[in-house]
């Protein structure tokens, strides 16, 4: 087997400094969309009709049947964070899926979106939480 | 820590309580802390089995664990003395009252979601903080709310199936609907296989293994024969404490050490 040249090296670096950027990229869609959601909770708060509002028949309590129904990699994201005591981050969930952070990000933010999961920031950190007594 | 194994079944009528109870007894006789709970809310089965007697006797049962009435510690009883094992068994007992069943089966999907994070909660409870060695659910059967939860909250399904082909159907689909949408373990228990008094010659029942392997695609952990004492014997002893030299013991005796290779105590 022939040896990891130095151009071997360089796409590996050249890889790592991708992976960099897409976590960055990721981040900041993030907080874009946390934004997006705070501008939304805004409106509903001053009485402004929602821009978009959710398909109710998505949105409620994430029960082992809801779990069933959901698409295969999207189950796998939602497991882990069920199990998770306490919430769990972005990088904890792809770590134990053994997806990229970014296309794990991308799951989290849907089940968000679909009213199954919520995100709090702690600091730098954003945790993804079951939501609690949802509309079912 | 130790882990979870739930014994499972597509049907009712397979063996399921009988083969709980009487391996949590010979762990627990073996030296190995465990914990047995009834989570077949719709027909529970271990308060007659563990001989609970007057049912309102008894304070608090599993269901209050799902509905977040009382913790761990309160339900489970202590019954290390009453069957001298080494190691502490402990019980948590289904309520058999019709209101109970009732109540169970009309929670709602925001309560269920509830009963399977207090389950998974209390996985940690029973193996990290109470340092059981092995923690055996006895579910209900086929896809339903309590079985699903007592599933997914495990490390390990025990599937007890005959050859009946409703059960032999009914587990396949189970296996691909629920185990591997999951992502779940789980071997297989071939339960009443052939008549214990008239076994099946070597050939044969290698045959019937390696055929069964291919259909449920799992490993076969083990095949018991049919006993007419044993669907016969009083339910309410443990059948492998009264019988000790009994082959039915003796084949779960077997079936508790294969399960111990496959969930090793910690």
């Amino acid at each position: 087997m022939a040896a990891e040249g130095p151009e071997g090296g360089q796409t590996s670096t050249a890889m790592e400094r991708v992976r960099e950027a897409l976590d960055r990229i990721s981040s900041k869609i993030d907080r874009l969309m946390e934004m997006d959601e705070r501008i939304l909770q805004l409106l509903a708060e001053s009485g402004a009709p929602r821009r978009v509002e959710k398909p109710p028949e998505f949105r409620g309590a994430l029960d082992v049947m809801t779990l069933l129904a959901l698409p295969d990699h999207l189950r796998k994201s939602a497991m882990v964070v069920c199990e998770a005591n306490g919430g769990a981050t972005a990088d904890e969930v792809a770590e134990r899926t053994g997806r990229a952070r970014a296309v794990e990000s991308g799951y989290l933010n849907q089940l968000v979106a679909m009213g199954h999961l919520e995100k709090r920031r702690k600091g730098r950190r954003v945790y993804f939480f079951v939501v609690e007594g949802g509309s079912g | 820590m130790g882990g979870v194994i739930s014994v499972h079944s597509s049907r009712g009528g397979t063996g399921k309580s009988l083969i709980s109870a009487n391996l949590a007894v010979i762990l627990a006789r073996r030296g190995r802390d465990v914990s047995l709970l009834d989570l077949d809310f719709r027909a529970p089965s271990l308060s007659t089995i563990f001989r609970a007697g007057d049912y309102r006797l008894v304070e608090h049962w599993t269901n209050d664990l799902l509905t977040g009435r009382c913790p761990v510690e309160r339900v489970m009883i202590d019954l290390t003395e009453r069957y001298g094992t080494k190691g502490r068994l402990l019980v948590g007992l289904a309520n058999p009252s019709l209101d109970a069943i009732r109540e169970m089966m009309a929670m709602s999907r925001e309560q269920e979601m509830e009963a399977l994070r207090r389950l998974l909660a209390l996985r940690r409870t029973l193996t990290g903080g109470m340092e059981m060695d092995h923690v055996i659910y006895d579910t209900s059967p086929g896809i339903q709310y309590p079985s699903i939860n007592a599933v997914v909250s495990s490390d390990i399904s025990l599937v007890v199936t005959t050859l009946d082909a409703l059960d032999v159907e009914g587990v396949r689909h189970m296996l691909t609907e629920l185990y591997d949408a999951f992502g779940k373990k789980s071997v297989i228990l071939v339960n009443k296989v052939f008549p214990g008094d008239h076994p099946w010659p070597d050939k044969k029942r290698e045959e019937l293994l390696q055929q069964l392997g291919a259909t449920f695609n799992r490993p076969i952990l083990a095949m018991i024969p049919c006993y007419c004492d044993v669907l016969q014997a009083d339910r309410t002893t443990i059948f492998a404490l009264e019988n000790p030299d009994h082959p039915f013991t003796g084949a779960l005796r077997e079936v508790a050490e294969r399960l111990e290779r496959v969930s090793p105590p910690p």
